[in-house]
């Protein structure tokens, strides 16, 4: 199956942020772990940076919270506040990034930006951002990788890639003005895109699946 | 970041503090940490470089530098700071060695660095313009950042052989 889809103005809805998805947690040999939160209060123009480079180290991850246990009851890295700033990269198996950029009002500008680039097979990454004016690029290349991105506020700007068997993209945007890029390729994909809200653009071409045997999940509706 | 702003940082140490603890086994001591060193009080405007090798070494770090000291607008970069590990910086080259620093002011700069397997630096920051960059090479290594405040920065590399 070859699919190729290309949406220039949607509304609709999905699934939540996909930590269900997460595949079991395995034993690697790197292992190195950051746990992360940068809080800049209110009203603060510019915000706070993260760097991050996990580079040639299998089972990285970068987390919130120390404790152990399954992701889904952790909390993500993060940055309170506005204006942030965020850049991580992971190369080799299993990474996993959970990390949040939020604002305290999800309708002013809080203009956080990241970017992660996830390589490496079962590599996993979760970003999500409240606020206005946000920017949200996540890459994941590899097999059996998992990038999803949320953000929920106005004039966001969101774009997602996955690459390789069995790769699987998630991209939900709840808001209006917001744009959005969504790329899977590789065999037995798995692509979720959902946008809720209002004036919504594709400027880089919308959602793009190239698959065969893969799965495109498509929900869309007005509020 | 710009070799100026290195400089700079450089030129406004007023004093340089160097300390190096031996290398000793863990059993040799009965501390569970074969060399702590902690450092409390206002050491603004030093450069601070510590030194540890061996396994089991401890540094904790309390740097107080007050808003008021610091020139406005002293903005360090970010990503060019991790190759060079420019001023303070903290060294820790083992096993199972624990670096935990906390900074509250602003502008202060710093650079930690740890070889080896299961390290772990932990660092708590309140101010502005305070830069961190971290660089642990090895396996099992843990970072832990916390900070309050904005403009500040934090970079950290993780690289495993």
């Amino acid at each position: 199956m070859f699919i190729t889809r290309t949406v220039s103005k949607l509304t609709f809805m999905c699934t939540g942020f996909g930590f269900a998805a997460l595949a079991a947690s395995a034993s690697f040999a790197g292992e190195n772990k950051i746990y992360l939160l940068q809080n800049s209060g209110p009203n603060a123009v510019t915000g706070n940076t993260i760097m991050i480079d996990q580079g040639a180290a299998s089972g990285s991850l970068v987390v919130g919270s120390l404790d152990v246990g399954p992701l889904e009851s952790r909390l993500p890295a993060s940055q309170i506040g506005d204006g942030n700033r965020a850049e991580i990269t992971i190369a080799d198996t299993g990474g996993t990034v959970v990390f949040n950029q939020g604002s305290t009002d999800s309708f002013q500008p809080a203009n956080n930006a990241a970017t992660v680039n996830l390589n490496g097979f079962l590599g996993q990454a979760f970003l999500s951002q409240q606020g206005a004016e946000n920017v949200g690029a996540l890459s994941a290349i590899g097999s059996n990788v998992f990038a999803s991105l949320e953000q929920i506020g106005n004039r966001n700007e969101g774009s997602v890639s996955v690459t390789g068997a069995g790769a699987r993209g998630v991209l939900r945007q709840e808001g209006d003005d917001n744009n959005l890029g969504l790329t899977v390729t590789g065999a037995g994909t798995t692509a979720t895109y959902t946008q809720v809200g209002n004036n919504l653009t594709a400027p880089s071409g919308g959602a793009q699946v190239i698959s065969n045997g893969g799965t495109v999940s498509i929900t869309q509706y007005g509020r | 970041m710009r070799q100026t702003d290195f400089r700079r940082a450089i030129a406004q140490s007023l004093a340089s503090l160097v300390i190096a603890s031996a290398v000793l086994p863990v059993a040799a001591s009965a501390d569970p940490y074969a060399n702590t060193i902690v450092l409390h009080g206002d050491i603004s405007e030093d450069v601070l470089v510590i030194t540890q090798t061996g396994s089991a070494n401890r540094a904790t770090l309390r740097i107080d530098n007050p808003e008021a000291l610091v020139p406005a607008d002293t903005w360090f970069g970010g990503a060019p700071f991790m190759a060079g590990l420019a001023p303070g910086r903290i060294s820790q080259t083992g096993t199972a060695n624990d670096l935990f620093f906390r900074v509250t002011g602003a502008s202060n700069l710093f650079a930690a660095s740890q070889t080896g397997f299961g390290n772990r630096i932990s660092t708590t920051v309140h101010g502005t313009y305070n830069q961190a960059a971290i660089v642990q090479t090895g396996n099992h290594h843990t970072a832990v950042v916390n900070q309050t405040g904005s403009r500040n920065s934090v970079a950290i590399s993780q690289v495993s052989w």
